[in-house]
């Protein structure tokens, strides 16, 4: 499709401003807010977060399990399908083991997307939002381990 | 290859760097011998900190008093020593040594030893040694709680035990191996164990997984490097692992010129070999490196105790394993005793496969340093199902109890209790009787009939469930409570794990479990104790969580906390009715219904946080939650109109003592929620009178403390310094005061 050149009056522009204004407001946004049904293949965290998780997890993690209990076919069998908010719930009760609900929200949604970067979910520009109810709208998509 | 080592220096091209090392260290033999002092107290020099637990007594007492309640909060960050910058670690968990003039760390997960100008915080040296695969493997790769010191006045030596169970000594003015010690600085901590070093080989690229499923292997003939997949034999050698897994993560005692060096183990979660190789502690010739004796903290086939296994307690044979003294020890340098706090045997929550009291787990043993002799030991439980290691350095004091002046070793647990010994002997200074416990309702698990309770001092943490432990704010709430508590099994302590599939005889899935397997005191906490008045300050946890075990369908065990080891490298094949275990697996589900609407079902005592204790008479003296009192609220209607008493702190505290205060950083899970503003929940540093446990003062840090903090004088200023950080991120943090107007 193509404009005639003399409907790019400014009104227009104008228009087509607030619209790419409000996108980029959108997109801005944690991700999940901007649409419901949202696979954690969909680049629902960020790199810099999960690396962020990864110190965390290194700290208050690591010196009780090491990711085999929650990656691979372990992951896969307990939640795949899942909306991400039930995973976001059990780490906010249960964990760290030795000291359950001692992180910030911040830091438990930080964890959140290096396990998810652990399970090989792609990372994009979005932040993983420390919200249960965004989180709801994020399906667990556990990619097919290559080996039991 | 058998090992590979080497030194990297942190300053500059080689020949400047060498050349400044070279000024520093001739500056430096002028000053000490200057300064060098003549009377060591308890094993270390006026103003340092020469042992981990700043003592040979392991007292963390520093008789310094320039930072004071008057001007603890105008301390500010001298300097900060980025330790993420060599590596990455766990949760930095180090407590440096200061000794002539020197700060001395380790640090990152190759367990690099530092030394440090603690003026500055600029690095002086570092050795960084490269183990292979066998550090790739290693169970507790991780920078470990810190190295050793050693001198004669003329020479000095730090001391640093590897990942990778290598015993290194370096000297300590410039980093590099002592040539006379062991190979080129190195004895092998393989060797001397009786078993023959083989070739070793890796089939993945990982480090090693919780349980002992994927350890190293032994090497095929002409097996080699493959650099693409990073598997196959690298030419490093070990001992075979069908034996076991041997790791460490505590610091070598030296007494006189003896390194006393025990192992760690693996994780006792959910081992899938019904075998591990018992623990041990070795005595080492600073001089020489060569191994002088060896102690069986599972007594072997004749040896004392060995009766204590009534299945046999050969290494290698079905049942036995481990018995690892992880803790860091204490040692007596007058009575030429060492105190060595041992940890449990193999199976942390079952022990069916080994029946007896399972010496010498979970007992403090006093050990002749020169020659490995047990002079007496305590066994605190028996047979435990519990996972109660002793998780820390006993404690030496000398106080005066009914009119006697007693010369005392006190350890503190993951129980609750405080055990306390006439240090020469092993007589306990208070009465604490076998008495009668509850006994496992699982046939194969022969529970002991009795456990010693000690009758004083009083516990620092929840022990078991009782009725009376229940919150009873109104009649409902009582009954809720109790509801809750039926559920699992109840009792006032020592409570037997219950089988998840309902098959025992009360029906019951969980027993209740407190302390947990994080304490009481555990490695993050601990005491420090005040030689000179005899008080002993306690940092621990209290909390309450439930066991409940089930066949792993891949283990060798009968028994473990619920785990599905299937389709793990080394695990057993799958059996034809496998079904995964699912969610349900895992201690993570210890947690599980503790609390309604999210308060805790045990009523608020005066437990975790810090706890004083008088160890004249063994009274409780003063008690002060980690950092704060939080306040409780709840949306449950069942709380409706009722006001809840708030919840003390969470987290292990890590104190120390000097002259007047008791400081104290929170731990890495210590410290008051985000909920409770911004500057109470900042990470902080605490100072507490010590004699009243009123605080005086607070200053915020860079990141919460990860380790017990330090302190020491240099150049006329007293300084603190503690671990932070986990992960890239880790540090030390110096504190000193500001410099006075001029």
């Amino acid at each position: 499709m193509t404009f005639p050149a003399r409907a790019l009056r400014w009104p227009h522009l104008l228009l087509l401003s607030a619209v790419a204004l409000c996108l980029s407001a959108i997109l801005a946004r944690p991700a999940l807010a901007q649409a419901a049904g949202r696979s954690t293949k969909d680049r629902v965290y960020s790199a810099a977060q999960a690396a962020e998780g990864r110190d965390i997890y290194d700290g208050r993690c690591k010196n009780c399990h090491t990711a085999i209990s929650h990656t691979g076919p372990p992951f896969r069998t307990n939640w795949d399908k899942r909306p991400l908010s039930d995973l976001w719930d059990y780490i906010l009760e249960k964990m760290p083991k030795d000291a359950p609900g001692t992180l910030d929200e911040d830091e438990y949604a930080k964890v959140l997307a290096y396990i998810l970067r652990m399970n090989g979910m792609p990372a994009g520009a979005d932040v993983l939002p420390a919200n249960k109810k965004l989180l709801k709208a994020i399906r667990i998509d556990a990619p097919v381990p290559k080996s039991p | 290859m058998a090992q590979k080592f080497f030194m990297k220096r942190a300053v500059g091209p080689l020949v400047l760097g060498s050349t400044m090392l070279l000024t520093g260290a001739f500056a430096w033999v002028q000053f000490s011998r200057a300064q060098q002092p003549s009377n060591l107290v308890r094993g270390n020099a006026p103003g340092e900190w020469r042992h981990w637990g700043a003592d040979a007594w392991g007292t963390r007492y520093a008789p310094l008093d320039q930072i004071n309640a008057a001007n603890f909060n105008s301390l500010e960050v001298a300097w900060e020593w980025k330790a993420g910058s060599f590596g990455r670690d766990e949760y930095y968990r180090t407590t440096p040594l200061f000794a002539n003039g020197r700060l001395f760390t380790v640090a990152t997960t190759r367990r690099a030893a530092m030394a440090i100008d603690p003026e500055t915080g600029e690095t002086l040296w570092m050795y960084r040694p490269d183990e292979g695969i066998r550090w790739q493997k290693a169970p507790r790769q991780f920078a470990g709680r810190g190295p050793a010191y050693w001198t004669d006045n003329k020479d000095e030596r730090l001391v640093v035990v590897t990942p990778g169970m290598h015993l290194v000594s370096l000297d300590a003015k410039t980093g590099i191996p002592d040539p006379k010690f062991g190979k080129a600085g190195v004895v092998d901590l393989m060797e001397g164990l009786g078993y023959p070093l083989v070739p070793l080989a890796v089939d993945d690229s990982g480090a090693l997984i919780i349980s002992d499923a994927a350890p190293l292997r032994k090497a095929k003939p002409g097996e080699t490097w493959n650099a693409t997949t990073k598997t196959g034999a690298d030419g490093t050698v070990g001992i075979d692992p069908i034996h076991g897994q041997l790791a460490n993560s505590s610091p070598a005692v030296i007494v006189g010129d003896v390194v006393i060096v025990g192992n760690s183990s693996i994780h006792g979660y959910y081992p899938i070999k019904l075998h591990n190789m018992p623990g041990t502690i070795r005595g080492f010739d600073i001089h020489t490196g060569k191994q002088l004796w060896v102690f069986n903290l599972v007594p072997q086939p004749g040896e004392f105790g060995a009766d204590s296994w009534k299945n046999g307690s050969k290494a290698g044979s079905p049942g036995v394993g481990k018995n690892d003294a992880w803790a860091p020890y204490a040692s007596d340098p007058a009575l030429g005793l060492v105190y060595i706090p041992v940890g449990m045997p193999l199976m942390d929550e079952y022990g069916g496969h080994r029946p007896g009291d399972n010496l010498f787990g979970n007992s403090l043993v006093a050990l002749d340093a020169k020659t490995g002799k047990r002079k007496w030991h305590f066994q605190m439980v028996h047979h435990d199902i519990w996972d109660y290691d002793a998780p820390m350095q006993p404690n030496l004091m000398d106080v005066t109890v009914n009119g006697q002046r007693r010369q005392v070793v006190a350890q503190t647990t993951k129980q609750g209790w405080i055990y306390t010994f006439d240090r020469a002997t092993g007589a306990p200074i208070w009465p604490m009787p076998e008495t009668a416990v509850l006994q496992s309702e699982i046939s194969k698990e022969k529970t002991s009939p009795t456990q010693p309770i000690p009758s004083k001092p009083a516990p620092y943490s929840q022990q078991g469930l009782l009725e009376t432990d229940l919150i009873d704010y109104t009649p409902a709430i009582k009954d809720s409570a109790l509801k809750m508590a039926k559920k699992c099994r109840m009792g006032p302590y020592f409570i037997p794990p219950s089988l998840a599939d309902g098959s025992l005889p009360s029906k019951l899935t969980c027993s209740w479990y407190a302390p947990g397997a994080s304490g009481g005191v555990n490695i993050d906490g601990g005491a420090a104790v005040d030689p000179e008045t005899g008080m002993m300050y306690v940092a621990s946890i209290t909390g309450m969580s439930t066991t409940t075990l089930a066949k792993d369908p891949c283990s060798e065990f009968d028994y473990s906390s619920i785990h599905d080891s299937c389709g793990q490298i080394g695990a057993l094949p799958k059996p034809a009715d496998y079904k995964p275990l699912g969610r349900a697996g895992g201690f993570e589900g210890r947690s599980n219904g503790t609390t309604i609407g999210g308060v805790s079902i045990v009523k608020p005592k005066e437990h975790g946080g810090i706890t004083a204790y008088n160890m004249n008479t063994g009274d409780k003296s003063w008690w002060i939650p980690n950092a704060a009192m939080i306040p409780v609220t709840s949306t449950d209607p069942l709380f409706a109109g009722v006001k809840l008493p708030s919840r003390a702190g969470g987290g292990q505290a890590q104190v120390m003592t000097t002259k007047t205060l008791v400081i104290y950083g929170t731990g890495r899970s210590g410290g008051a929620p985000a909920a409770m503003g911004a500057a109470a929940a900042a990470p902080q540093l605490f100072a507490t009178d010590k004699a009243t446990g009123k605080q005086v003062g607070a200053v915020r840090i860079p990141a919460k403390t990860t380790a017990v903090p330090m302190t020491f004088m240099h150049k006329g200023k007293q300084y603190i310094v503690f671990a932070t950080g986990q992960g890239g991120g880790t540090s030390l943090v110096a504190l000193t005061l500001p410099e006075p107007p001029k």
